[in-house]
């Protein structure tokens, strides 16, 4: 469920990154009444709690993956949804840096989709409709049922169009979303009997610390510019992402477009196909946006305008229609690449002998 | 979970590299936390099938590793253990596009240009977000944010997550002994125990946090950890980020892999003739 920076781009994570930070900011203002020194323990505890949680991998039978617990739900139960959010952004920047998990530009996307449908759409609007006053105990664990599930299948979503927004794999979308949701709805399931028994225990033997935090402050004790924020942060988060199909997906749109007609009608294609290429190319002339990107600029084996656009049509992949690439230009970026690697490792190991030497004359 | 000592060996010990001085370790955080930033969105803004342009990147992690004296094979655990399934996704990309590209003598599925371009964004990112951890420690990460303006409760409860996990492993090995002692020739713990084990843990680890928090404010804590490492922002700090910042923005706006190939094949071409 932890998204990394390998499969996001700037465009996307950043407007996740946006909307993160406007949430957190009203959650914060939201919160700061009831927060006291009795509560920043809790939520420190809370927030350990759901990060050993999703340190634990369990199976799920018949598909032969693994899942980990969100949490979300959980935190907002015990500390009420605007100090659960908090918890749970604390949580997944540990993940990212200590574990990895998940990265630092996916790091919004990521709190987005375990923090914001867990403790503002499931809590709110599932888990304390069913549970009601939390006297039935089977109200409660349907309500905890229902609402995980839901949680974690919105989440889940949110991991699938902020993937393919994002533009870095091809994955079709109902293949992807095929692959996302019933392994959630497994891992929901499971959250939901984890946070269920949980929530049971605590009502039992400590009520006071669910009905201390859990409810959330009535509306009429937070003023109303409040809800502004939470507009703004919103209409933040919806025109990042309205951007970001902009910035990420046109050119790709196109891209698309162009394989699937090389792939299709090959000779009647490869005119518009072309066509198209070549504006991608004079559009990203000063960009270096494939590896592979041969130069014009190539001194003995110059390669002409056309050839130029054929390898960079190549490169889109379409090289069958264009077989009179000059595989030398290519070739450059594979070796040039493999030397930049080498360079790279050769002045860690200089700086490595440089500072081993230092070192062993200090100590002399 | 029954040796929670070495649990918390591995999970502390990050904290511990940190402690080390070193050209990097010695920067102040926020210079180090803003070069990790901007290193992980140049990394990010690549295109999709993008390889070897990103090869030059590698320098930041390998001289910051050698600057910093840790070790390679640490790095390496971490990205390998981050690695599995992010190359899940990675690995379904030569099944999508299957149209064919020629990289060099060689014709392939434009997939595995996808699926390279991923894995090696994954070795960089990650390997990124360890030499932050591993050379500005939880403290130093801690100081980039609150001079990032976060608030300080919000710090608070990020350094807390990060500190009772060791509280709560104490928590647990002790819960577990008590029932180990208690269950017998029972093994493991019975499914109608698992809302009270973990409702109890979590009750058990609140109240010796309470007290925790109650035996600092005594002290005088209020909310700031002050690590004594508190030095100015200095000319060398402003030089690092200044300098890797200018190579990000090379890395990403020059193609330097392309220009070392065209080099290289000049000199051959030099050589034969």
């Amino acid at each position: 469920m932890h998204m990394a920076d390998a499969l996001i781009s700037p465009a996307v994570g950043g407007a996740a990154w946006v909307a993160t930070v406007g949430i957190a900011a009203y959650s914060l203002r939201r919160s700061k009444a009831d927060i006291d020194d009795k509560k920043i323990p809790l939520m420190g505890v809370m927030a350990a709690f759901v990060f050993a949680a999703q340190m634990i991998n369990f199976s799920i039978p018949g598909t032969g993956s693994s899942g980990h617990l969100g949490g979300g739900l959980l935190l907002a139960a015990i500390l009420g949804p605007y100090a659960g959010f908090i918890a749970m952004g604390s949580v997944l920047a540990v993940q990212a840096l200590f574990f990895a998990d998940g990265g630092l530009l996916a790091y919004g996307c990521n709190v987005f989709n375990l923090g914001f449908f867990t403790c503002f759409i499931a809590y709110p609007l599932v888990y304390r409709k069913i549970a009601g006053d939390g006297a039935s105990k089977a109200r409660n664990f349907a309500a905890a049922m229902l609402a995980a599930a839901l949680g974690l299948q919105a989440g889940a979503f949110g991991v699938v169009l902020e993937t393919l927004l994002s533009g870095k794999t091809e994955l079709p979308f109902g293949a992807f979303v095929a692959l996302m949701q019933p392994i959630h709805l497994a891992i929901g399931l499971v959250e939901g009997l984890v946070t269920a028994a949980v929530i049971a225990y605590v009502r039992k033997v400590s009520p006071a610390l669910l009905h201390g935090y859990g409810e959330p402050i009535p509306a009429g004790r937070a003023n109303g510019g409040r809800k502004v924020v939470l507009g703004l942060a919103v209409a933040a988060a919806a025109i990042g992402i309205f951007m970001s199909w902009f910035a990420s997906a046109n050119p790709d749109g196109l891209e698309w477009a162009m394989e699937r007609t090389s792939g299709g009608a090959e000779l009647e294609a490869e005119g518009r196909a072309h066509e198209a290429a070549a504006g991608i190319q004079s559009a990203t002339a000063f960009l270096p946006d494939y590896g592979f990107r041969p130069s014009s600029a190539e001194g003995a084996t110059a390669v002409t305008g056309d050839d130029a656009t054929a390898a960079q049509d190549e490169t889109e992949g379409t090289a069958e229609a264009w077989p009179s690439v000059n595989a030398g230009t290519s070739l450059s970026g594979v070796v040039g690449g493999a030397m930049a690697l080498g360079l790279s490792a050769l002045a860690g190991l200089a700086v490595f002998a440089a500072r081993r030497k230092g070192e062993r004359s200090r100590s002399a | 979970m029954r040796d929670p000592s070495r649990a918390l060996a591995a999970f502390y010990s990050i904290d511990a590299l940190a402690r080390r001085h070193s050209p990097v370790h010695d920067r102040h955080p926020v210079a180090l936390c803003a070069t990790t930033a901007a290193f992980v969105v140049t990394a990010a803004s690549f295109g999709r099938r993008d390889v070897s342009a990103l090869l030059p990147l590698f320098l930041y992690p390998f001289v910051t590793l050698a600057l910093s004296g840790l070790r390679p094979a640490e790095l390496l655990g971490r990205v390998v253990a981050a690695s599995p399934a992010i190359l899940a996704i990675a690995a379904l990309s030569p099944i999508f596009e299957r149209a064919p590209v020629r990289v060099g003598p060689w014709i392939l599925a434009s997939g595995w240009l996808s699926c390279a371009s991923i894995a090696l964004k994954l070795a960089l990112t990650v390997s990124a977000a360890f030499l932050l951890v591993a050379t500005a420690g939880m403290g130093g990460v801690a100081r980039g944010l609150r001079a990032a303006r976060l608030p300080k409760l919000v710090v608070l409860v990020f350094q807390m997550t990060y500190r009772y996990v060791a509280l709560l492993l104490s928590e647990v090995s002790g819960m577990a002994r008590a029932h180990e002692l208690r269950a017998g020739p029972r093994k493991g713990v019975g499914k109608t125990l698992w809302g009270p084990m973990l409702g109890g843990l979590l009750l058990r680890s609140y109240d010796r946090a309470g007290r925790v928090h109650d035996a600092m404010a005594m002290r005088g804590f209020d909310g700031e950890y002050r690590s004594g490492r508190d030095g100015p922002f200095g000319g060398l700090d402003a030089a690092y980020c200044t300098a890797w910042s200018a190579f990000f923005a090379a890395a990403r706006f020059l193609d330097i892999s392309g220009a070392l190939g065209r080099a290289a094949g000049f000199i051959a071409r030099g050589a034969a003739s």
